[in-house]
């Protein structure tokens, strides 16, 4: 009799892990790598330049535009012995970089962005996920406003395909980007998408920000959700940019009420420097 | 008139209403029937251009209102179903689009990591986006990464400058003998190669004293750490010039675990590659010892041509290489042997430039020269941010014979020893205490003794005895405050030497002195006050060594005391990330080498005799040098140029006279002064459309000396330029290409009169070619076309094939046919300072190898 009471439990384990593990997601029918470079001023070093690689998948209905290394990362958090794994790797990173300050040590273990950007083409909407500092994990939910692009004549070969330019004025900045008909998806890096074709480089006129594709793939990788969900908190997008310009300006002075922690007074920046902004710049 | 107005309003109304069609419709998958939500709908004119586009909704809809319509077009495009075509001039609306599955064809881009990536000073370039098919080890695909230039010896360079460190994983096992990784170390074991700029490998004084150059790093795959990796090659086969069987085997074992690294590797061959080179230390320092060659007699190399293409050999390696990381710190040992022996031939016509006719000498050459090395390096080290402890002891033991058989103008046969005995024991002890203080103390010891002896036989034979002891002590005491570091070093010198030679058969034409017995010592008294400015992206040195010597040369030259003071100047200024400046400069009085100082002739060969001065001199000099470099890693852009300019007076003058057919070369006690002028340049860039990369360069030298010939004085300009460029990459998916080309120009200029620039060129392509991934086929090709002359050109063509065969990851089998046409000879002609030189050389002819390789 027990062991039938054993064997019975043991299948109805063996049912709800098959069911947990069968728990699908959308699959994506593209993978497209971008290289996100971003001009930004950190503090007293002055601006300083960024490579993020991040990965568009995408089908003709959804997409997840993300870094393979945040998502790397944030799955590790999501169980108890990977968070142990990360804080032992982050401890000894500190370590290392006290002993030696050199930088590139901590490059390895802090996060480089944590932005995810998820679209819903079919219900015209877009999730953000991203860290504003000091204040935390934050995500917002908004309708997908269709970008009045400009189509122009130019053409340039981008990854073997040919693309066509098109500009557009999107959330404060002027946008140019390189899209490809061969590739039907209207899809792009970060929010941007609704041209018909996929786009392969975007920018905006100061340069600042820059994303190019370099590669692209078949795949049927699924688009998983966020890990951690339940860490971020719900605002909106310009509520999020004010709290990062915030944040930005008077980290020194947030610092020392917050945690009660003395960095010295906020930097202040020179008139090149000021002109130095976030990707969305309609929240002034 | 109200009723007209109403009626044109209607019309104009009406006319608007007509002008604006509405485009709309269903897109719906074929199959299923059901509607397809996403997909791409474009208006296109009749030149192709986008009119409107617009993409359908949940329920497939899409609607679009236009102007015209006329000679349109609609396209529906979606991932996975053939694109939908229709003309617009005669469709009804709304349309129906039934849509059929089809591929949508990408032309795939392969999703990786960047090519190179930047992390604050590391750049981290992906081995595996820049190694190509034939590429073996780590070594083939460093040379292809922009930026990083491997020299023909094996050495390092990162933007034009020499590395400080070469790690594997964080350690550094093989310190300055990083050839036996770079030509071991399969590239498939490699993750990333990271460069660090500016670094400076001693913890402690990171943060407080600046340091340009860069180190490299190896990150491995994790397959190869915590772990033994294994690799091996045997080949045999079949020459027909030397006439016999070759052979070319490699064993290579390497373990990298947390506590514990070793690189152990046998090679052999026989096939034209000089191994020894492979485990020279490119970081020895230069010995204090001060001893040199005496006897100059070396066998005749080919310039221009590749080594491979000219060596007769037979060489052999053993290194093992081990590292222990202990609770303090870290051990190592490192054992090496090399053996080389070479073997060549030569026709030569020598020619004498003398203003009242030229002298000419005819001599037909052939040698042996049996060379073995065995070294041993055992360091302990602790490298930690509050304290650094160094020592290093270090045995070098050469043997090398040369024997050299010579017909024509004056026949003879030359054999000559020359061992080379070396100890050295370095200790370096830096402590950092209150933060920012920090004392040093420094050892050195050094012993060398070269017993060198030439025999011209049934003539005259020369014996040398050569010893030298060299010990430094200091001690330095520095501190940093705000950026701005002080540091005096302060030690004391000393340096005892014997030389003792005699040539009892000198020829009669030459009168002079045959014997050498003296004493060269010093005792030195220094300090070196050092100060250093460095704030965010400048730093400042500025070094001032004052040194008091005496020197007591035992009866032989009167005693002297001297005092010399030598400051440097280096500026280097790093404005971004991307840009980075430097400039230097020096000035100073030094003495001149003791080994100079010898009264008596030495034999150096069967017909140049050689005497040193009979005083002591200092000579003066000054330097000049100036360092750009540029990079921008997310364009795989590097640039850096050099230029630098020098000056040394010195108040003795080489110079030369003719006894018969005997050279005597000796000092007199005129001014000399040279001059030389340098400017490099070097541009670096990848090409990401074919997986492969481009370098352009570019150099320029001009020096300008004096020597006495048959006393009269000889003021000689030599100048010299070239330009080179390389391209590799992978066009096709079953092609790559490396391409190298290279042109230099000299001449040489004797008191105003200009002799004409000698030009060469060499091509060399390969072209791998893989028509399954089993099978690879190269097909490679050199060309060297050389000015023998002014206008007239010596060309030569070597032509290479092979075949490789991948069974399995594990196992290859390749065969390789080399200089396939057979050439056998190679005549040129080059001029060295006063002389011109014809000759006749060999080439290996064609060779059959047959390969096996193995790896774990």
């Amino acid at each position: 009799m027990d062991r039938y009471r054993i064997t019975t439990l043991a299948l109805l384990l063996c049912t709800l892990a098959c069911a947990m593990a069968k728990r699908t997601y959308p699959k994506a029918e593209i993978k497209v790598s971008y290289n996100y470079h971003e001009k930004f001023l950190r503090g007293s070093d002055g601006i300083i330049e960024k490579d993020v690689p991040f990965l568009l998948l995408a089908n003709p209905t959804k997409s997840k535009f993300f870094s393979p290394k945040t998502e790397r990362k944030d799955s590790l958090k999501s169980t108890p012995s990977g968070r142990a794994q990360e804080d032992r790797l982050l401890h000894a990173a500190i370590m290392k970089y006290t002993e030696t300050k050199d930088r590139s040590v901590m490059d390895n273990v802090v996060y480089n962005t944590q932005l995810y950007v998820f679209k819903d083409i079919a219900d015209g909407e877009y999730t953000v996920y991203d860290y504003v500092s000091v204040v935390g994990r934050q995500y917002y939910t908004e309708p997908i406003e269709s970008i009045k692009w400009e189509i122009t004549d130019s053409t340039r070969n981008i990854l073997g395909y040919d693309c066509i330019m098109a500009t557009a004025d999107y959330h404060g900045r002027h946008w140019t980007a390189w899209f490809t008909p061969d590739i039907p998806l209207m899809d792009g890096p970060w929010k941007l998408c609704g041209l018909p074709g996929l786009i392969l480089e975007a920018s905006e006129s100061t340069r600042q920000h820059v994303f190019t594709a370099n590669g692209i793939e078949k795949t049927d990788m699924e688009m998983r959700p966020i890990y951690n969900k339940r860490e971020y908190e719900k605002t909106t997008r310009i509520k999020m940019l004010q709290q990062k310009r915030q944040t930005k300006e008077h980290s020194s002075s947030m610092m020392r009420a917050e945690l009660d922690l003395d960095v010295g007074p906020d930097y202040i920046p020179t008139e090149e420097e000021a002109k130095m902004d976030f990707i969305e710049t309609d929240y002034r | 008139m109200k009723q007209l107005l109403t009626y044109v309003l209607c019309l104009l109304a009406g006319a608007c209403a007509v002008a604006q069609v509405n485009v709309a419709g269903t897109v719906v998958d074929k199959v299923l029937g059901e509607p397809l939500a996403g997909a791409s709908v474009i208006v296109k004119d009749a030149n192709g251009k986008i009119k409107k586009y617009a993409s359908t909704k949940a329920n497939g809809s899409f609607a679009m209102s236009m102007a015209a319509i006329d000679s349109c077009r609609l396209e529906v495009t979606m991932m996975s179903f053939a694109k939908q075509s229709i003309g617009l001039d005669t469709a009804t609306f709304p349309l129906t689009i039934l849509m059929e599955p089809g591929e949508t064809r990408l032309k795939e881009v392969t999703v990786k990591a960047d090519r190179i990536r930047e992390q604050g000073d590391t750049i981290s370039y992906n081995v595996g986006s820049f190694a190509q098919e034939q590429d073996r080890s780590i070594g083939d695909v460093l040379r292809r990464m922009p930026g990083i230039n491997v020299e023909s010896s094996g050495k390092i360079q990162y933007q034009g400058e020499d590395i400080n460190k070469f790690y594997i994983e964080g350690s550094d096992l093989l310190g300055g003998k990083y050839g036996i990784a770079t030509n071991g170390i399969s590239h498939e074991d490699v993750g990333a190669v990271e460069v660090m700029e500016n670094h400076q490998p001693m913890q402690v004084l990171s943060g407080i004293s600046f340091s340009d150059k860069a180190a490299i790093n190896l990150k491995l795959k994790n397959k190869a750490k915590a772990t033994w990796t294994f690799h091996g090659d045997a080949g045999g086969g079949y020459s027909w010039q030397p006439e016999g069987a070759i052979w070319d085997g490699e064993l290579f074992a390497m373990a990298v675990m947390p506590n514990f690294q070793n690189i152990t590797t046998f090679k052999s061959n026989n096939a034209g590659e000089d191994l020894s080179s492979q485990a020279t230390d490119f970081f020895a320092s230069r010995r204090g010892t001060d001893l040199k060659r005496h006897i100059g007699i070396s066998l005749p190399g080919v310039p221009n041509l590749s080594q491979k293409r000219t060596l007769f050999n037979r060489s052999a390696l053993v290194s093992t290489n081990n590292l222990w990381k202990l609770k303090q710190g870290e051990f190592k040992a490192q054992l090496d042997y090399s053996f080389n022996r070479v073997t060549a031939d030569a026709a030569n016509v020598t020619t004498y430039f003398l203003d009242d006719g030229n002298s000419i000498v005819t001599e037909n050459r052939r040698g042996t020269d049996r060379s073995h090395s065995l070294s041993g390096k055992f360091i302990y080290e602790l490298n930690k941010r509050s304290a650094f402890i160094n020592n290093t002891l270090k045995t070098n033991i050469d043997w090398d014979d040369i024997r050299l058989d010579m017909t024509g103008s004056i026949p003879n046969s030359q054999s000559a020893s020359l061992p080379d005995y070396y100890v050295r024991n370095d200790f370096k002890l830096i402590k950092r205490f209150k933060g920012n203080h920090l004392v040093t103390f420094e050892s050195r010891n050094e012993w060398e003794s070269t017993p060198q002896s030439l025999t011209v036989i049934d003539r005259a034979s020369q014996s040398i005895s050569d010893h030298a002891f060299h010990t430094l002590e200091s001690g330095a005491y520095t501190f940093s405050i705000k950026g701005i570091t002080v540091s005096l070093e302060a030690g004391i010198e000393g340096y005892l030497r014997t030389l003792d030679t005699s040539l009892p058969d000198m020829p009669a034409e030459i009168p002079g002195m045959t014997e050498n017995v003296l004493n060269t010592n010093n005792f030195t008294v220094f300090a070196k006050p050092q100060f250093e400015y460095w704030v965010k992206r400048v730093n400042i040195t500025l070094t001032t060594p004052l040194k008091y010597s005496h020197y007591t040369f035992d009866k032989s030259i009167a005693n002297r005391d001297e005092t010399y003071f030598s400051p440097s100047l280096s500026f280097n200024w790093k404005p971004n990330n991307r840009l980075s400046i430097s400039a230097g400069g020096g000035t100073g009085r030094s003495p001149m080498s003791l080994s100079i100082i010898q009264p008596g002739y030495i034999m150096t060969d069967y017909r140049s005799f050689r005497r040193g001065v009979d005083d002591f001199y200092s000579s003066t000099s000054q330097r000049l040098s100036s360092r750009i470099a540029y990079k921008h890693t997310r364009h795989g852009l590097f640039a850096n140029a050099f230029v630098m300019q020098s000056w040394s007076h010195n108040p003795y003058t080489l110079s030369q006279q003719l006894y018969g057919d005997y050279v005597v070369y000796s000092y007199s006690p005129a001014k000399s002064d040279s001059k030389r002028t340098m400017a490099s340049g070097n541009i670096g860039k990848t090409l990401d459309f074919m997986r492969g990369s481009a370098n352009v360069s570019g150099s320029f030298s001009r020096s300008e000396s004096h020597l006495l010939s048959e006393n009269r004085e000889v003021n000689s300009v030599s100048t010299m330029w070239s330009v080179g460029a390389k391209i590799n990459g992978a066009p096709l998916r079953w092609l790559s290409i490396d391409y190298r080309f290279d042109f230099s120009s000299s001449r040489l200029s004797m008191n105003g009169t200009d002799a004409s620039w000698l030009g060469s060129m060499e091509n060399e392509i390969l072209l791998n070619i893989m028509p399954h991934k089993k099978w690879e086929w190269h097909i490679s090709g050199e060309h060297y076309r050389n000015e023998v002359t002014a206008d007239r050109f010596k060309n030569a063509f070597l032509l290479d094939t092979k075949v490789v065969y991948k069974l399995s990851k594990r196992l290859e089998l390749s065969a390789s046919l080399s200089n396939l046409l057979d050439q056998r000879t190679y005549n040129y002609t080059t001029y060295n300072q006063l002389t011109s030189f014809e000759s006749q050389r060999w080439l290996r002819g064609r060779e059959l190898l047959i390969s096996i390789s193995l790896r774990k």
